[in-house]
């Protein structure tokens, strides 16, 4: 059996804020020790989501830059993940829209990070 | 038992699963209706209309119809229903520009709003998607008014673009110069449509379906397939097509009892005529979902 993780790489502003982010407002889990989670160092920060298919590597800029992508976030349901953080106050980028894939909206945290919450939609039936 | 959530703003969603029963009502709101499983039979005048899983219906405001369920198998029905002043209010909010909106923010709107065709309209993509997540959330123990109001305002978003797509653009594929034959003359097709879709597992014939839409065999085979890009008997395949589709995924249906289900004679050319459109038999498409 392999034990491949297979996981996306996030540059992010500050590794261990966008981890904290995705660990209050999206359930996700952190995978590394909690050393390196808290450390704000610059080491990256293994994120998983609590169904075991989303895991992202939130890994500092290189160039000490903001990155100005969004971090894709795969939801089962967008709205009301939106609704959610809304609630919660997080600053809202763009309300959820349409896409060829589905539904996506975009929400910030406090340093600058961007998220894409992505609901992929089956249209082919 | 039939439930019934009344949001702050008095729209409303009804939800229940019964089988043998039937309702006399007058619509006091406009409505969608669907069902996800099963069989619900309205009638409206002298329109029968039966809404399957892949087709919802739309009651205008004022409207009296009855409505049954006749199988024994429990359906699962569910209803949103908007009140005249949301509806007016989206209306003007999606058919304005900003700089409108901006200029005269409380205006109550004094032209009627469209009276969309109560018809039978292709239950799938977003509206489908977020309808079952409306339904879920309504199914669960969250009373959360402002999400479910969310899932109503893109309900009736996803609807609106259903309706531009099936009644705007394909009344304007009708080569027909008078503005007034042209609503006619789609009305009376879409009465066709309704009825081939209510009786789709039927032995309907051609002049059947012409005289419940009053319309020449001649006239109604060209202007049928103007709109709709396809004749009536491969309509009607699709539809059966479409219905073993979902059965094959929700239920646990023998392929030889769906194709009697669907009014198929013969399974050999059922399975050729399901492969040739889906490009896979009807057994590994099911098996695509047990995996």
């Amino acid at each position: 059996m392999s034990s491949i993780l297979k996981y996306s790489t996030a540059c992010v502003n500050k590794p261990a804020e966008a981890s904290r982010f995705l660990n209050l407002h999206l359930n996700f889990v952190n995978y590394n020790s909690d050393k390196t989670a808290q450390s704000g160092n610059g080491d990256g920060v293994l994120v998983g989501n609590k169904y075991g298919n989303n895991y992202l590597l939130c890994s500092p800029s290189s160039t000490g830059k903001k990155s100005e992508e969004a971090i894709i976030i795969n939801t089962d349901n967008c709205l009301r993940d939106f609704h959610q953080l809304k609630n919660a106050g997080i600053q809202i980028v763009h309300v959820p829209k349409y896409t060829t894939d589905g539904l996506e909206a975009v929400f910030a945290d406090n340093y600058g990070n961007k998220y894409m919450l992505v609901e992929k939609r089956d249209y082919s039936d | 038992m039939r439930k019934t959530q009344v949001l702050q703003n008095q729209n409303k969603v009804q939800s229940e699963t019964i089988s043998k029963v039937k309702y006399v009502n007058e619509c006091q709101e406009f409505s969608v209706r669907m069902v996800f499983n099963g069989d619900e039979r309205y009638t409206i005048g002298n329109r029968n209309i039966s809404v399957y899983p892949g087709n919802f219906l739309i009651i205008n405001e004022g409207t009296t119809f009855t409505s049954e369920i006749a199988s024994d198998a429990p359906v699962n029905t569910m209803s949103v229903l908007y009140t005249a002043s949301f509806l007016n209010s989206f209306h003007r909010t999606i058919t304005s520009t900003d700089n409108e909106l901006m200029d005269e923010p409380f205006h109550v709107p004094t032209e009627t709003l469209p009276l969309f065709p109560e018809t039978l309209y292709p239950f799938k993509g977003d509206m489908l998607f977020n309808s079952v997540h409306l339904k879920n959330l309504f199914n669960s123990d969250v009373n959360d008014d402002v999400l479910m109001n969310e899932y109503l305002y893109h309900c009736l978003l996803n609807f609106y673009r259903v309706y531009q797509k099936e009644i705007i653009q394909k009344s304007e594929q009708l080569n027909v110069l008078k503005s007034n034959t042209r609503v006619e003359l789609f009305r009376r097709l879409n009465n066709a449509k309704d009825y081939m879709i209510s009786n789709y597992n039927k032995d309907i014939s051609l002049n059947e379906i012409c005289r419940y839409a009053c319309l020449s065999e001649t006239h109604f085979f060209r202007s049928f397939r103007q709109t709709f890009h396809c004749t009536p008997h491969q309509y009607l395949m699709q539809l059966r097509l479409s219905q073993s589709k979902h059965m094959l995924k929700n239920t646990n249906y023998e392929v030889k009892e769906i194709v009697s289900i669907i009014g198929f004679d013969c399974v050999s050319s059922f399975i050729r005529l399901f492969k040739n459109r889906f490009g896979v038999t009807p057994g590994n498409y099911r098996m695509g979902f047990a995996a």
